[in-house]
């Protein structure tokens, strides 16, 4: 059926771009979450821009019809990030996939946001370098997706999240208008707009282009594995091994649950009866990460280690790394859905944190894995569960809700990567006052006033960002009789 | 409090808490006055000249320490604390918050977020952009705001840390900041080495910018006349000083300082990147790619010429900061030098200058369109313009 408003689209971006029929825009209702905790909506047209110009022409026929805009990449978020909530039109950016230059001596690429994160740390891998940012999702995941989410990954402990990796955005504003924020001039022209717009979630507008920094590669990479016979015995390790000053380029945790569905299926080397495995990658001169290595290995013995092997070539690295980067789709060897959490806490609530998650484990009765980036404290519990069983779902929701509770009781944070989105929304003010959403809104209020972009993420449900801060302005003047502007 | 404003002071008292200092800057709106915030002071210059007068307000008695968790590796600090006193808490147990600090005594934690300036550490271990993991901060509206936590990886929210750093206080005031902290190098030494003429520098650059070694600061400064240029390494006591003669071997003709001299000398050479106090002094940050940090300094060393009193080269970051005497004379030549400059593509940042210059040339070279968009965010973090009026956004 073709309605005015899909006409007018397939003219601004050709008609094999659009989608708007029930059965194609199924697969648009979903991201990477699963629906015990994101619900699922259906946009009214989908659709696959080629170039900025087209982008910005989407964005002014939605708002001519007065619909949200929801950004979307790959599809592989795990917040509810690019579910059109209120409908509206979804812009799908993976057609916008070109990696438009490479700089290596000025370390730095211009790609489109459809570039999928992996695609570009290979593409510069013959030159030395690579993309620093690297969530588990990284052969699907978009770098414009990774840009909204303020996408993590393993080596973020070393190398830092995408913020740290963005240098400039062409960004498609809610009222079609192209421009540069940020750029090769890199910091100072006024307003950090970068800084501000990396993770605000597709609520600001759409990225057309990004400018990233390349990283070299260094000269080694070891990975070590390391069996203890109990989580405690290695998180022993962790703490012993920052605490140490040696910070390495990623230190991971996985639990024997995690062992017991990954080493069956990939063959990676994690010991079966392991209690926990951490994998230690560290990286720099030769001589340097022999000496660290041996350090690490001195350490994790005296924790308890009954294991540690080193890995030096790519091929042995890439094994170890395999059942890690893997681990979470090997969860279907254990059940037929699971959720994945991500919450972070301060590095040494980690084994309270775990003793935690156990206890909620045995109160509703829920098997959950741990795979985590132990260096950053950031948790990955994974409740396995069967998603056609309706009591199983209402177990995951409440175990969910117990164990955020608790990570943020003790000083953790809602998210560590995967951000707000649907999923967490109405969580925001467990961690935040009034005041700090406010603060958060005159960010939304400054970029889109009318609430065009991607609407229902982020702020919990009810909160209007325009009004809020026009209570605060209310109120001010109350209290001191005079009201500006 | 209303006595305090109206008794055209132009220093009030120090507020003692965050919420005190926020109900000023409400108070200070409401009332159409504006509102200076000062750290240590030693970067007021920075910016746009303010568009009216200010009231000084003081964030002194704001400089505890609300959290310092070293086995987590994070640090909540007040913004009043000044950077030595950070330093010296963190180096106990051997961490840091590796950034450069010209004048570590005076410069506080508020003042270092809200300029956001980086020194030569920049080009390998980041800047305090990268180390910010938390904030809080108070509007003139009198609210406080929180964003971000205590933990090292967090998208909770906005990202309002990034927001206030560099806005030079326009948009609110840092009231306490958290930071991701890392181990302290155990060990570091430097490679210096002498050059006759700029282009020589050329061939170093890519030596040393693809090597194995990653040097975390890099920098070419004229000493007389000749360049200098002194490269910093850190790293574990067994290796550093075999890399640093291997990096040497490569250069030819370098002196190496090992840890003690290494460390005086850069403290000696941030220090001399403070912001002169001299007003006829123009301080500039010229920046192009890194690849044309010849024809950048080429570009600067032609366009200010013998008014030029140091000139130094970040050639891995592709930036020139150079200290030129700016006197009345000369000061429609020194505008006219910016504006060429911006219009070969750089960007120029007055670090600081005189009236005159800045009467003829903004400070930062916004383009337009992302001053649109930066009008938006002053109006709704300050729509009555009470702090540091004009200081970024010149009519704002």
């Amino acid at each position: 059926m073709t309605t005015p408003l899909i006409s007018s689209l397939e003219r601004a971006v050709g008609a094999g771009n659009v989608f708007g029929g029930s059965s194609d825009l199924l697969v648009y209702e979903y991201d990477g979450s699963v629906d015990a905790a994101v619900e699922t909506a259906k946009p009214a047209a989908v659709v696959l821009p080629r170039t900025v110009e087209q982008v910005a022409e989407v964005v002014r026929i939605a708002r001519a019809n007065s619909l949200p805009i929801v950004p979307r990449g790959a599809g592989t978020g795990l917040s509810g990030g690019s579910v059109a909530q209120n409908g509206g039109i979804v812009i799908a950016l993976t057609r916008m996939a070109s990696i438009i230059e490479v700089d290596y001596e000025n370390r730095v690429a211009l790609v489109e946001p459809g570039v999928i994160n992996l695609e570009l740390s290979d593409w510069v891998k013959p030159g030395g370098y690579f993309f620093a940012p690297d969530p588990s999702s990284q052969r699907a995941c978009t770098i414009g997706g990774n840009v909204a989410e303020n996408s993590g990954g393993p080596h973020c402990l070393k190398y830092g999240v995408t913020t740290n990796h963005i240098l400039g955005l062409e960004v498609v504003d809610p009222d079609g208008k192209v421009r540069w924020i940020g750029g090769r001039g890199e910091e100072h022209a006024g307003y950090d707009l970068t800084g501000v717009f990396v993770g605000s979630e597709g609520m600001l507008g759409i990225v057309t282009k990004a400018l990233v920094r390349l990283t070299p590669k260094p000269e080694t990479i070891s990975v070590q594995l390391a069996a203890f016979p109990t989580v405690e015995s290695a998180s022993l390790a962790v703490s012993r091994i920052i605490g140490a000053g040696i910070l390495p380029a990623a230190l991971e945790m996985m639990d024997n649950l995690t062992i017991q569905a990954v080493e069956p299926a990939y063959h990676a080397g994690y010991p079966m009866e392991a209690g926990a495995v951490l994998l230690v990658e560290t990286d720099g001169v030769t001589e340097d990460v022999e000496d660290i290595a041996r350090e690490i290995e001195g350490i994790c013995k005296d924790a308890g280690a009954f294991l540690v092997r080193q890995a030096i070539t790519e091929m042995e690295r890439d094994l170890l790394w395999k059942g890690r980067k893997m681990a979470i789709a090997a969860m279907g060897r254990l059940a037929p859905s699971y959720y994945l959490h991500d919450t972070v806490v301060p590095r040494t609530k980690l084994p309270q944190t775990l003793s935690q998650v156990q206890e909620i484990s045995k109160d509703f009765d829920l098997p959950i894995a741990n795979v985590f980036h132990a260096g950053d404290g950031n948790l990955h519990p994974l409740m396995l569960f069967d998603r056609m069983n309706k009591s199983d779902v209402e177990k995951v929701v409440g175990a969910s809700k117990e164990l955020i509770k608790y990570c943020v009781s003790i000083g953790g944070a809602l998210s560590g990567e995967h951000g707000i989105g649907t999923e967490k929304r109405d969580y925001m003010t467990l961690v935040y006052t009034d005041e700090d959403l406010a603060a958060m809104a005159g960010i939304k209020q400054a970029f889109d006033p009318a609430g065009a972009m991607n609407p229902e993420k982020l702020f919990p449900k009810g909160y209007m960002c325009g009004e809020v801060r026009a209570h605060y302005n209310a109120a001010l003047a109350q209290k001191y009789g005079i009201y500006p502007l | 409090m209303a006595s305090i404003l109206s008794n055209h002071s132009t220093l009030l008292e120090a507020p003692a808490t965050p919420r005190e200092l926020a109900n000023i800057l409400a108070e200070a709106a409401a009332s159409g006055n504006a509102i200076t915030p000062v750290g240590g002071g030693s970067k007021l210059a920075f910016g746009n000249p303010l568009s009216r007068d200010t009231i000084k307000l003081s964030t002194a008695k704001l400089n505890r320490v609300l959290a310092y968790e070293p086995d987590d590796m994070t640090l909540s600090v007040e913004a009043g604390a000044t950077m030595a006193s950070v330093w010296q808490t963190l180096a106990e147990r051997g961490l840091t918050i590796p950034i450069d600090v010209p004048l570590p005594e005076s410069e506080t934690i508020g003042g270092l977020i809200a300029t956001g300036l980086c020194g030569p550490r920049r080009y390998g271990s980041g800047s305090l952009r990268d180390a910010l993991i938390g904030i809080q901060a108070a509007y003139p509206d009198g609210t406080l705001g929180n964003a971000g936590g205590m933990v090292v990886k967090n998208v909770s929210g906005f990202d309002l840390m990034r927001m206030h750093l560099g806005a030079l206080g326009t948009l609110g005031v840092v009231v306490s900041a958290n930071f991701k902290l890392v181990p302290a190098a155990r060990a570091e030494a430097t490679v210096l080495v002498e050059r006759a003429t700029f282009d020589q520098l050329e061939g170093d650059r890519l030596a040393i910018h693809v090597g194995r070694i990653r040097p975390i600061a890099y920098e070419s400064r004229r000493t007389g006349d000749h360049w200098t240029e002194s490269i910093r390494i850190e790293g574990r006591p067994a290796t550093v000083d075999q890399m640093a003669r291997e990096l040497a071997d490569r250069l030819g003709d370098a002196t190496l300082l090992s840890r003690d001299e290494s460390r005086q000398f850069w403290n000696g050479y941030v220090r001399t990147e403070a912001i002169p106090t001299d007003p006829e002094l123009l301080t500039l940050q010229v920046r192009g790619r890194p690849t044309e940090i010849s024809a950048t300094t080429t570009a600067a060393l032609s366009a200010f010429a013998d008014s030029i009193e140091d000139i130094r080269a970040s050639p891995g970051l592709g930036t020139v900061r150079l200290v030129v005497r700016s006197g009345a004379a000369r000061s429609g030549d020194h505008i006219n030098a910016i504006a060429e400059l911006r219009a070969s593509g750089r960007s120029v940042l007055l670090l600081s200058a005189p009236q005159a210059v800045h009467a003829g040339v903004e400070a930062f070279g916004t383009p337009e369109s992302n001053l649109e968009l930066m009008r938006q965010l002053k109006r709704q973090f300050d729509p009555w313009s009470a702090l540091n009026p004009g200081r970024v956004i010149p009519e704002l």
